[in-house]
């Protein structure tokens, strides 16, 4: 018999729906699902309701898909979008704010955005994904602006005798 | 068809056979030792689900040399541990268990390793076998008209009517096409099935609802979502029907798994014994 090399027919059946469903060369229903969920976690983010439920099982789903070099779909295609939009989402408002708000209620808001992101990554992205995304907000929100912060801020932290 | 060999020990394997010849090991005790290894070796390699008999139907023992020939190795899903049958998705109704398959006893060859008086063929479970080669021929059956039972079972799986199904005489066909040596061709056969299936899946409700999100009215995200959410939901249920539909395939195919593991076990079996040779003082 020469059937030792090959996967188990379940195996099989999973990179089947990889290879004919997400990654069809034809249909690439992988990006706009990926789109779709990367604008659904966009309006999560300006505060319009989701359906978490819908997101979770389909991150669940790509990343029980393994790819070729043995990764998952989530790993190689999902996750590096998912971490350069958000960082551009991040980037975009840390400056609108910055010009707008006081120091004060800036690093109110970046106190929010950590935990928000942190609630994120428990409820529907894959746990390895939390400390990358913690980074970015940590990245964007916070080390970009320390300087421009702690100018704004000087007036309100340190009484001038 | 594969063997080992060393100079004590040799092993072929038949379709489910498998010799072994002892080179100077002392004789009897040592047979029914080394048998006892060689089933629990079995064990060992092959997941707890599965029932391991062997059986010798010759031997020749002399002074200084023994050998004795396993031709029935029958590997099975053990007792009170069937695949799971599945349940009736589109009805309320019970799940529809099916009986354990039986296999016949190789009464012929049995016999004979009795009458040679066989000292180790009393101590081993005999409680499984395989169809005897004989009973293949009488059952014999051409790989298209088994394919074409299994075939139309798999569309019925994929339109969700799996409850007409017959869990134990679509076994029995993937059990007959396997002993056939065409385990291959059906494990190909199924895997072309299943990418037929998927494509259509994928060209239609997935395709349509992706259509519909482009094409949904509004530019924003936020205008878009409803049409979104219905997408991620398509693909969800094309996802959970898929992972169901290859359980139940998976569970049909069963035997071909087995002799996948099987294969592999042998192969481990066979570098054990060689290894196991070299220091017969230990035995």
């Amino acid at each position: 018999m020469t059937q030792a090399n090959v996967p188990p027919i379940y195996d099989t059946g999973l990179n089947l729906f990889r290879t004919e469903v997400v990654e069809n060369p034809d249909l690439r229903i992988g990006q706009h699902l990926i789109s779709t969920i990367l604008s659904h976690i966009t309006l999560e983010r300006q505060s319009f309701p989701v359906d978490r439920t819908a997101i979770k099982t389909n991150l669940e789903m790509l990343q029980q898909l393994s790819t070729d070099n043995k990764d998952t779909v989530y790993g190689q295609s999902f996750e590096p979008l998912f971490i350069g939009e958000s960082s551009k989402f991040y980037e975009r408002e840390s400056n609108e704010m910055l010009v707008n708000c006081d120091a004060a209620t800036y690093l109110r808001h970046v106190e929010k955005r950590l935990q928000e992101e942190y609630e994120r990554s428990q409820h529907y992205l894959i746990p390895s994904s939390e400390p990358k995304i913690r980074r970015i907000v940590e990245k964007e929100l916070i080390e970009s602006h320390m300087k421009t912060v702690a100018d704004v801020a000087q007036p309100y932290s340190i009484p001038n005798y | 068809m594969w063997g080992v060999e060393s100079d004590k020990v040799r092993i072929t394997t038949f379709c489910y056979g498998l010799e072994i010849q002892l080179g100077r090991d002392p004789v009897a005790v040592l047979i029914e030792n080394r048998l006892q290894t060689t089933c629990a070796c079995f064990r060992r390699h092959l997941p707890s689900t599965v029932e391991v008999g062997v059986a010798i139907c010759r031997s020749n023992c002399d002074s200084d040399s023994a050998s004795f020939v396993v031709l029935s190795f029958a590997v099975s899903p053990g007792r009170g541990q069937a695949p799971t049958p599945w349940t009736k998705r589109n009805s309320g109704q019970q799940a529809v268990r099916s009986p354990p398959i039986k296999y016949e006893r190789n009464s012929e060859k049995e016999t004979k390793g009795a009458k040679e008086g066989n000292p180790a063929l009393s101590s081993l479970s005999l409680s499984e076998w395989p169809l005897t080669q004989t009973q293949r021929i009488l059952n014999d059956s051409s790989f298209d008209d088994s394919w074409a039972v299994l075939s139309t079972a798999f569309t019925q799986i994929h339109n969700k009517n799996a409850s007409e199904l017959s869990f134990e005489v679509l076994y029995r066909n993937a059990y007959t096409v396997v002993l056939h040596k065409d385990g291959e061709k059906l494990y190909n056969a199924a895997k072309q099935v299943v990418a037929a299936h998927l494509k259509t899946v994928a060209a239609g409700e997935i395709y349509t609802a992706y259509q519909e999100l482009v094409n949904a009215p509004g530019t924003r995200d936020y205008d878009k979502q409803d049409a979104g959410v219905r997408c991620l939901k398509v693909v969800r249920d094309a996802w959970e029907d898929h992972t169901l539909c290859m359980r139940m395939i998976r569970d049909v195919l069963m035997y071909l798994v087995l002799s996948h593991q099987c294969t592999r076990a042998l192969l481990m079996l066979g570098s054990h014994l060689r290894d196991a040779s070299q220091c017969p003082a230990h035995i």
